[in-house]
């Protein structure tokens, strides 16, 4: 049983028992989260709903190969959205900085109610956008593994072939880096 | 602490963070809570795909899922390649069994022409049944003078079942002609021949077989197969009786 929650909320539970009973309704509840992970890496708010629907088609066709007893759904679908991101790097050139220096993304969904700190917030969250991009490939997936696709240090490890332990460390240097070059003094 | 366990300490309260809770108390305070604070951000970018993209995602799912389409249109491979497999298999088979049968055909069509054409089988029946005619009617009719000989031969165990159907031999030698190439026909005539020189042999006093009788078709229908003693066919050295 793993449990949901963006923002402090706990939205949804889901049992890896039903994984192998309602499709549609796991796709339905997986599609923000495999989203927001796309989007973490990718520029484009485009890129990341043409690859969302071709992670949802390969599991689609593939949905006969998921075996529950050899990982939960979210690590088997993560994986096909890790390989499918991996596919679409290759068929493209290194990301870019992002499109337009500052400004947010339009796509982005944000809750504070009160104007001013939201416009705070935005700019930090711009900010935290732009500065993820000069890290690492391996930085940014394990960032976008846990924050936007919110899996376990288990569950990242085996999509990106680590063990537990060794996630945390990456996760907390990632993180650090992060600080650094939020300070503007990344090495 | 060292860093794996300031690592596994930042990760559970990153868990925690994102399971909803508050973060636990902190052992040391300073960059592990600047961590802790980034993380919290991190949390709280969330993008959404555009109403476009999520009305062509519901589309998409209700196509795939379908009771009607959802099968048609996007089966699994295994499933389509096992059905495909399966009506190879059932192709291949029907191929090998027309192959087989009409080789058969074939061989059996061989066969019967063969026999029908070897001199020693076939052409010898016809016209070795008009002298047998006369050879076995004669001891089997009750006027002849030899008829009371005739029980003599019926005593005979081996020789009982043999006479009785030579009374009936003349219409089953008739058939041969229009059928020589058939397998009855040929173990028909078998058995008449035999049962004739059986008869010569036993019967005493009967008149010996004219030569003048035979028209000279083929001209060795003792050479035949029924004549052997060992019913050993020479014109068919594997066909034994």
């Amino acid at each position: 049983m793993q449990t949901l929650a963006v923002r402090g909320t706990t939205r949804q539970k889901v049992s890896d028992a039903d994984a192998d009973l309602d499709f549609p309704g796991l796709f339905q509840f997986y599609y923000s989260r495999i989203y927001n992970y796309l989007r973490y890496r990718v520029d484009a708010q485009e890129d990341a709903e043409d690859l969302s629907n071709t992670v949802f088609e390969r599991a689609y066709v593939h949905r006969g190969g998921f075996d529950a007893a050899k990982g939960s759904f979210s690590t088997w679908l993560f994986r096909i959205a890790h390989n499918t991101l991996a596919n679409y790097y290759r068929t493209r050139e290194r990301r870019m900085a992002r499109e337009v220096e500052g400004d947010l993304p339009t796509d982005l969904v944000t809750s504070e109610p009160s104007p001013e700190a939201l416009v705070i917030q935005d700019e930090a969250i711009a900010h935290l956008l732009r500065s993820l991009q000069h890290l690492s490939e391996r930085d940014q997936e394990v960032i976008s593994l846990k924050f936007a696709g919110q899996l376990s240090n288990l569950e990242i490890g085996q999509i990106m072939g680590l063990k537990e332990k060794t996630v945390s460390v990456v996760l907390l240097r990632a993180v650090r880096r992060l600080q650094q070059h939020l300070k503007g003094d990344a090495t | 602490m060292n860093e794996q366990e300031v690592a596994d300490f930042f990760s559970e309260q990153v868990d925690r963070m994102l399971g909803g809770q508050m973060p636990g108390i902190l052992p040391e305070e300073g960059t592990l809570q600047e961590l802790l604070t980034l993380a919290e951000q991190l949390a709280q970018v969330e993008f959404q795909a555009s109403p476009a993209g999520q009305a062509a995602f519901q589309n998409r799912l209700a196509t795939w899922f379908s009771p009607t389409q959802g099968r048609a249109t996007s089966e699994p491979k295994s499933r389509r390649w096992d059905k495909m497999s399966g009506k190879l298999f059932a192709l291949i088979v029907s191929i090998l069994v027309t192959i087989v049968t009409t080789v058969a055909t074939i061989v059996i069509a061989i066969v019967v022409v063969v026999r029908g054409v070897l001199p020693g089988v076939t052409p010898a029946t016809p016209i070795q049944s008009p002298p047998l005619i006369p050879s076995v009617t004669a001891p089997v009719s009750p006027t002849s003078p030899s008829a009371t000989e005739t029980p003599s031969v019926t005593i005979s165990p081996s020789l009982t079942p043999t006479v009785v159907p030579t009374g009936v031999s003349t219409p089953t030698l008739t058939p041969p002609p229009t059928l020589p190439g058939t397998a009855d026909a040929v173990e028909t005539i078998t058995v008449i021949v035999t049962i004739e020189i059986e008869v010569d042999d036993l019967i005493p006093g009967l008149p010996p077989l004219d030569d003048d009788h035979d028209d000279g078709g083929s001209g060795d229908h003792n050479r035949g197969h029924g004549n052997d003693p060992d019913h050993h066919d020479e014109d068919n050295p594997g066909r034994d009786h």
